[in-house]
């Protein structure tokens, strides 16, 4: 998480208000009251399930590959269907979240 | 089981697996441009989080997490912004330095507070005669007949491509104009315009030229930036010159890098915006554009909310995490690129009912004007076409009227307007004319002559 205040246009801009400027962003209540999906990751505490240590990457870079492998590779290696919420579940998951 | 029909049935699962599978080649194809949708859909369905290894990113597309991504300024950040390196401002940007390189930060909130308010409000009420104006004389300038011949209805062509003739010269008109720029100028500022939006989205020969547009640009606005510190005037270059937020001002490169900005994001939008209300009127709803539009104009800013709803301008925003973040059971490592796909969380079944049909009256869409927080007091959910939260379209109020004001300039000046073409290639994008908005490549119109 960057501090603002090390941004090159802030030391006099934001320094003399740093309590208001620095202040934290508080985050809403999800809209419509709908569960959330979307959290910080805890690595103390939860296994890393997607990518392993040989693929995190703290200087931004992610793995990259020009064409990708074959589908059929694609198919046999869980890393690439690893996610993927099957048909029959996937139609009705979200049934009742339709708003009419 | 037998060993030859358990081998059959794990093959009939890779190849269901296959189906839903996702290359991310499939977002550069020709398909994909014309109609991303049923991508789109299968993103939301069977992948609400995607991790594209080909293009480095990671793919948000269901309604809902595309609105707490936007809502969360804490872990997702609008900038590449590393606090340890140095990042040179206005660089890497046609655009020069400009309000959306800083991101999150307090720079950004400072120079957003700056200008915002010249967009909304009574001071976005002074300019809506001028407008009117501007699209009176361009109606005028297309069908050579004065601005008040063509107030009353008269034309004397029959026909129209709106595209070339109108959407692409209104908007970046109104801009300039509200700028205090010289009016002889004006299609110098349309192909300045064009070569930075496009040098904005491509790279090679294509940024070489957006940048020449940009510095031709700059050395066009020094003169006049510093006639506006010397003596404002009513213009929005001498509002911004002067504009002070805490005490502070604009820098000079800040200033033409948020002039630039503005021709480009306060031109091309609108300009795309306009020709897709007429396409989905002429194409895909003429029963609405009959029943509905022609008997109340009124209607047209429902036609303008739900086209940006159904197929805005704008189908993606980025974002870059700030630390690792688990979506739907995925971990998203620190500073990863989050792709934000508001094509298709507009079409979010989970949240509007038939997301598929283009419906000008349907129930379950705010359509009103837009809150940059999503939350609204009729507890509809709006469309997500500005984006939403700190980076929410500055120009969201202006875009809107003067969307609308041209269509129903164009419909008063139009009589009984028809597609002159019975079938039409549709929106498309992106491409290299486009710079990656999604607009129809041309839009021809006849209409009855007096």
């Amino acid at each position: 998480m960057r501090d603002e205040r090390d941004h090159p246009r802030n030391p006099g801009l934001s320094v003399p208000e740093a309590p208001e400027a620095v202040r934290r962003y508080r985050k809403p209540p999800p809209l419509h009251g709908r569960e959330s999906h979307i959290r910080i990751f805890d690595p103390e505490n939860e296994a890393r399930q997607v990518y392993g240590e040989t693929q995190r990457s703290r200087d931004g870079s992610l793995p990259h590959e020009e064409h990708g492998p074959s589908a059929v590779l694609k198919a046999l290696d869980p890393f690439w269907t690893r996610g993927i919420i099957p048909e029959d579940e996937a139609n009705h998951a979200d049934a009742g979240e339709t708003q009419a | 089981m037998t060993a030859t029909e358990e081998s059959s049935a794990f093959a009939d699962a890779i190849r269901e697996q296959l189906k839903l599978a996702i290359e991310p080649q499939e977002f550069d194809s020709p398909e994909f441009q014309r109609d991303p949708f049923p991508l789109y859909k299968r993103l939301r369905d069977h992948h609400p989080i995607y991790q594209d290894l080909f293009h480095k990113r990671w793919v948000v597309s269901r309604y809902d997490d595309i609105v707490e991504v936007f809502q969360n300024n804490d872990d997702f950040d609008r900038a590449v912004y590393d606090p340890k390196g140095d990042y040179e401002f206005g660089k890497k940007q046609v655009f020069g330095p400009n309000i959306l390189e800083y991101g999150n930060s307090a720079e950004h909130r400072f120079l957003r507070n700056v200008v915002a308010d010249q967009f909304v409000g009574n001071r976005l009420a002074g300019f809506l005669p001028f407008i009117e104006q501007i699209a009176r004389e361009l109606m005028g300038k297309i069908w050579e007949k004065s601005a008040d011949d063509i107030a009353r209805g008269f034309s004397d062509t029959g026909e129209v491509e709106l595209v070339s003739e109108f959407t692409t010269q209104f908007p970046i008109r109104v801009i300039s104009n509200m700028l205090g720029l010289p009016r002889e100028d004006e299609d110098t500022f349309v192909r300045w315009y064009q070569h930075l939006i496009v040098g904005l989205g491509f790279g090679g020969e294509y940024f070489a030229k957006g940048m020449q547009a940009r510095n031709e640009m700059w050395d066009y606005l020094d003169p006049l930036i510093r006639r506006a510190e010397d003596s404002p005037g009513e213009d929005l270059i001498s509002r911004i010159v002067h504009a002070e937020f805490r005490g502070q001002r604009m820098n000079v490169d800040e200033i033409k890098g948020f002039i630039a900005l503005l021709l480009a994001a306060g031109g091309d939008t609108t300009d795309k915006a306009i020709a897709n209300m007429w396409y989905h009127m002429l194409y895909t709803r003429p029963d609405q554009f009959e029943n509905e539009v022609q008997r109340d104009p009124s209607l047209w800013t429902n036609v303008f909310t739900e086209m940006m709803r159904y197929d805005p301008v704008v189908h993606g925003q980025a974002r870059h995490t700030t630390r690792e973040i688990k979506i739907h059971g995925e971990v998203i490592p620190e500073r990863a690129v989050v792709s934000l796909m508001l094509g298709a969380g507009n079409r979010d079944e989970r949240v509007f009912k038939d997301p598929d049909t283009y419906d000008m009256l349907r129930e379950d869409l705010h359509m009103g004007r837009e809150l940059r927080s999503g939350r609204y007091p009729d507890g509809k959910h709006g469309h997500l076409g500005f984006g939403m939260g700190q980076h929410f379209c500055m120009g969201y109020a202006m875009a809107r009227q003067e969307a609308i004001i041209a269509c129903t300039r164009l419909a008063e000046a139009m009589k009984n307007p028809r597609p002159k073409f019975p079938t039409h290639e549709g929106i498309t994008s992106p491409n290299i004319g486009s710079g990656g908005f999604r607009a129809p490549k041309e839009l021809w119109i006849q209409f009855d002559v007096n």
